[in-house]
C-alpha cells in the first residue's frame, strides 16, 4: 500500500475511536459498526445508539441517494441536530471510503478501533450556516466544504481526499498522472462510481 | 471533470460509456476500469478478483491501488453531497442540464435549472 494512504488510514482509525466534536469515541465506533452492518445487509442489533440515529446511519450508508430536505428536517425535529448529523455523516462516509479501498486492493477489512474515553469537544465553527444545502456548511454547500461545519472532520476529509483522489493543487491539472492512472482514467472511475450510486453530482 | 480532462488532452470520449458500459471511449483501459469499479461497488468477490487481475495486467499494481482509492473516495463524496444537499451554485448550469438530459439522469429537484 502507498505509504501516504497507509498513514492517513492509520490516523483516521485513531480519530474514529477517539472523542469527536459531538459524539464520544464509543459512539463513533458504534456508528461505524452499524454502518458496516447496514452495508453488509445485516439487520439492526443491540446498540446504545437511539433508534433515530440507527435509522440515519442506515440511510446514509446504503441509501444516501434517497435523502431529501424533508428527511433531514424530520431528523432534526426528532432530535438529531444538524451539527451532530454532519459528524455522523463524516464518520460513515470516511469509513465507507476506506473499507471500499481495502476491498478493492484485496486486503482484509480492518477491525474497528478500541474506543477512547473522553468527552466531545463541542467546538463551534464560526460562519457555518445553511448555505444552499440542507446541513450547515462554511460556504456554498458543495464538495470542498461538505464537512466544514465540524472542523476536525473537515481536516480529516482533506487528508483522506488528497491521498485517495487528488490534492487541491493536482485537481487543477487536467493532465496529471497520479499513482499509475491518468486524470481521464481517474475521472472515468469517479463518474462511474457516482452513476452506480445514483448520485447526480 | 471527465469531459474537461478528455477535452484538455484531445481524448475522444463518448461520455455515454459512463451510463452504458457497452459503449466505448478512448480513455486508456476504460473497459477494465469500469469492470473493476462495478465489481467493487457490487461487492462481488468473484467478479472483483477477475477484474482486479485484468486491471493489474493493464495498469499495474499502482493502477489497481489508485483505482480502488478513487472508487473509495467517491463512495465518500457521493454520500456527503447527497446528504448535505449540495448544489454547486444557485442554478444548475445549462451545459450540465443538457448532459443530464442526454444520459437520462434526473437532476436533484432542489437545484433549479438556469433557464
Amino acid at each position: 500500500m502507498h505509504s501516504s494512504i497507509a498513514r492517513v488510514i492509520a490516523a483516521e482509525w485513531d480519530r474514529l475511536g477517539s472523542p469527536g466534536t459531538w459524539w464520544t469515541g464509543t459512539q463513533r465506533t458504534e456508528i461505524g459498526r452499524q454502518a458496516r452492518r447496514a452495508r453488509d445487509g445485516e439487520p439492526v442489533d443491540d446498540s446504545e445508539l437511539p433508534d433515530l440515529v440507527i435509522e440515519a446511519i442506515r440511510k446514509i450508508a446504503v441509501d444516501a441517494h434517497t435523502i431529501d430536505q424533508a428527511w433531514i428536517q424530520r431528523c432534526h425535529e426528532r432530535g438529531l441536530e444538524p451539527l451532530p448529523m454532519v459528524e455522523l455523516l463524516a464518520v460513515i462516509a470516511k469509513l465507507v471510503a476506506i473499507d471500499t479501498f481495502l476491498e478493492g486492493t484485496g486486503e482484509q477489512e480492518r477491525p474497528l478501533p478500541e474506543s477512547q474515553k473522553g468527552e466531545p469537544s463541542r467546538a463551534i465553527v464560526e460562519g457555518a450556516t445553511i448555505n444552499g444545502g440542507w446541513l450547515p456548511t462554511k460556504g456554498t454547500a458543495g464538495a470542498p466544504v461538505c464537512f466544514s461545519a465540524v472542523a476536525a472532520e473537515e481536516q480529516a476529509w482533506h487528508e483522506l481526499h488528497s491521498v485517495l483522489y487528488l490534492s487541491t493543487e493536482e485537481m487543477r491539472d487536467l493532465d496529471v498522472n497520479k499513482d499509475g492512472l491518468h486524470r481521464s482514467q481517474i475521472e472515468l472511475l469517479a463518474a462511474r462510481t457516482s452513476h452506480y450510486n445514483d448520485c447526480f453530482y | 471533470m471527465l469531459r474537461a480532462s478528455c477535452e484538455a488532452n484531445d481524448i475522444a470520449a463518448d461520455f455515454s460509456v459512463v451510463v452504458d458500459p457497452k459503449r466505448s471511449c478512448d480513455v486508456r483501459h476504460y473497459d477494465l476500469l469500469i469492470e473493476f469499479a462495478d465489481a467493487l461497488l457490487a461487492r462481488d468477490e468473484t467478479q472483483l478478483g477477475k477484474a482486479r487481475e485484468a486491471l493489474r495486467i493493464g495498469a499495474g499494481d499502482a493502477g489497481v491501488e489508485k483505482a480502488a482509492a478513487v472508487v473509495g473516495n467517491f463512495q465518500m463524496m457521493n454520500r456527503a453531497l447527497d446528504t448535505i444537499g449540495a448544489t454547486f451554485g444557485k442554478k444548475l448550469p445549462t451545459r450540465v442540464r443538457a448532459m443530464a438530459e442526454e444520459f437520462g439522469i434526473e437532476p436533484p429537484p432542489h437545484w433549479p435549472a438556469a433557464y
